[in-house]
């Protein structure tokens, strides 16, 4: 019981260690989005 | 000085060699079960046929060296750079004996292209091949993007060789303690997210109408070359093949997360996430993609050759990122890159040269060697505005807090100078066989850094001389120059001696 509850510890941890990174990524996609957003609305579409 | 070496080193790195080359063998194994689940006949036969040869080689390696000693680390980086020639000319045999390739130069091109997990493809009628075989072409990227010595570490090498090797392959961190227990954890993060990946794209493969096998077959490969950044796809029009934006995304979130540091990975599932914060290297490669996204960005003149700021930001962020995590998938097609102007190709150009982080499956210069120059010039400022006695330490957080020394300033610098030296040589010998600069840089920089986009200069009809030059910057990109410097020093030495 106490092995199961250790490896379930583990493996709690790597799921929200691959949620976070998951969410990292798409932060970062985001963030690109947004500078891409402005850089088009404010440098193409004006002229 | 150059190492001596002398003939009782050859045995060691033979035996060792054979081992390699047996591996390679029984990794044959897998395409030739697909094509037999598939009744590919033909290619289930060119697998069984490659698979008993490298066998049966690896086999007379062993029998004629049979001494197993531990490695010195000359002898270690020649096992390295020896392996990946070897394993190049065996992983083309199924591919030529295929009937996809001109020649077994084509055929070893596309193998290192591979295995280097570059992405540059020189084959025929790729909607055509078999399954098996297109299998074999994703397999390569997948075990050359974990390291060729790295599976060889995980099943054959033991003692005190694995260190040699594995530090020969370009990877310098040991992540755990033990370098096999280190060999194990890259196994176990890239596995879990194959799993993951391959469940994503069979998903959205299925919810498009894909047979459940079809979509399986390509969900597997696009991870496979997605992950291990070799931007290699099951069809000849890569990703634009699949018009689908969530694939787009899926491949671009794996690719991200390909190139980040393995020892990242390893502290934010043990329970140290706030590392995805703190790491100096993921800051600052966020902040790279950030700022070529923005040269790229600039490049583009009104009026913009997009309908909309969709299919502008799909088009030219989809590259950046595939260029500056070296992975090579396109959602475009290459006729497209004629109406990117120099300066937008300049941007993917610059993505592509500084690659993403170190001890990840990808290539070019590594944005942590960028930041060790960066830390650099900031302590050469500071001492150079300090009083004289003042002692100025620089330090960064990678995994734990390093401080900046010389050597590692060094060392950044030496190999940043031999990256950017390659580029320019193949560069200049894309010119020399008439190709315009800036699609020959573009080219030679995707093949050094093992990145895979093309401007359109590879393909099955590009001269010789230039397919090896790209083999070459390919193979010495992808092993970060020393091991084979050190190879030539052992041949040099052999044949001084005699």
């Amino acid at each position: 019981m106490e092995k199961l509850i250790k490896y379930l510890k583990i493996l709690d941890r790597w799921v929200i260690g691959v949620i976070l990174e998951l969410i990292y990524t798409l932060i970062t996609f985001s963030a690109a989005a947004i500078l891409c957003c402005l850089f088009y609305f404010i440098a193409f579409i004006k002229k | 000085m150059i190492p001596y070496f002398s003939r009782e080193d050859v045995g060691p790195i033979l035996h060792y060699l054979g081992k390699m080359i047996e591996g390679i063998g029984v990794l044959m194994f897998v395409p030739f079960f697909i094509g037999v689940l598939n009744g590919e006949w033909g290619p289930s036969i060119d697998f069984i046929l490659s698979s008993l040869f490298s066998i049966a080689l690896g086999s007379v390696f062993l029998f004629i060296f049979r001494e197993e000693k531990d490695l010195n680390w000359r002898q270690g980086m020649s096992v390295v750079t020896l392996c990946w020639i070897v394993v190049m000319f065996l992983g083309a045999l199924p591919l030529y004996l295929s009937g996809h390739y001109l020649s077994y130069l084509d055929a070893s091109f596309e193998a290192m292209s591979a295995l280097a997990t570059t992405g540059l493809v020189v084959v025929n009628d790729l909607d055509h091949m078999s399954y098996a075989c297109n299998f074999w072409r994703h397999f390569m990227c997948f075990i050359g993007g974990q390291g060729i010595i790295l599976v060889a570490l995980t099943f054959f090498v033991r003692g005190g060789s694995a260190f040699k090797v594995y530090v020969g392959e370009a990877r310098e961190e040991r992540i755990m303690p033990n370098i096999i227990q280190t060999a194990r954890f890259i196994w176990l993060v890239s596995l879990t997210y194959l799993v993951i990946g391959s469940a994503i794209l069979f998903s959205i493969n299925l919810w498009r109408g894909f047979s459940p096998g079809r979509a399986l077959f390509h969900a597997i490969c696009l991870f496979m070359a997605g992950w291990d950044t070799a931007g290699f796809a099951p069809q000849s029009q890569n990703i634009l093949y699949y018009h689908s934006y969530l694939i787009d995304l899926a491949t671009a979130m794996f690719c991200l997360l390909g190139a980040v540091n393995f020892g990242v990975h390893y502290a934010v599932w043990t329970g140290k996430p706030r590392e995805l914060l703190k790491n100096y290297e993921l800051k600052l490669y966020v902040a790279s993609i950030l700022i070529t996204f923005f040269i790229v960005c600039i490049g583009f003149k009104a009026p913009l050759p997009f309908p909309n700021f969709i299919s502008f930001f799909r088009e030219s962020f989809y590259q950046l990122i595939s260029a500056h995590t070296g992975v090579g998938y396109s959602n475009i097609d290459t006729h497209n890159f004629s109406y990117w102007s120099p300066l937008a190709i300049l941007g993917l150009i610059i993505a592509m040269g500084l690659g993403g982080s170190s001890t990840s499956t990808s290539g070019g210069i590594k944005i942590l060697r960028i930041g060790i120059l960066l830390k650099g010039i900031k302590k050469e400022v500071k001492i150079f505005t300090s009083p004289g006695a003042t002692v100025v330490v620089e330090k960064f957080h990678h995994i734990r807090d390093i401080i900046i020394e010389d050597n590692h300033i060094k060392m950044a610098a030496i190999i940043t100078l031999l990256y950017i030296a390659l580029y320019l040589a193949g560069g200049m010998i894309g010119v020399f066989y008439g190709y315009p600069f800036l699609p020959a840089l573009f080219e030679s920089v995707s093949a050094a850094a093992n990145v895979g986009l093309s401007m359109g200069i590879t393909s099955p009809f590009m001269p010789a001389g230039l397919k090896l030059t790209y083999i070459i910057e390919m193979w010495m990109g992808r092993l970060e120059f020393f091991s084979i410097f050190v190879f030539f020093s052992f041949l040099l030495s052999l044949k001084s001696s005699e």
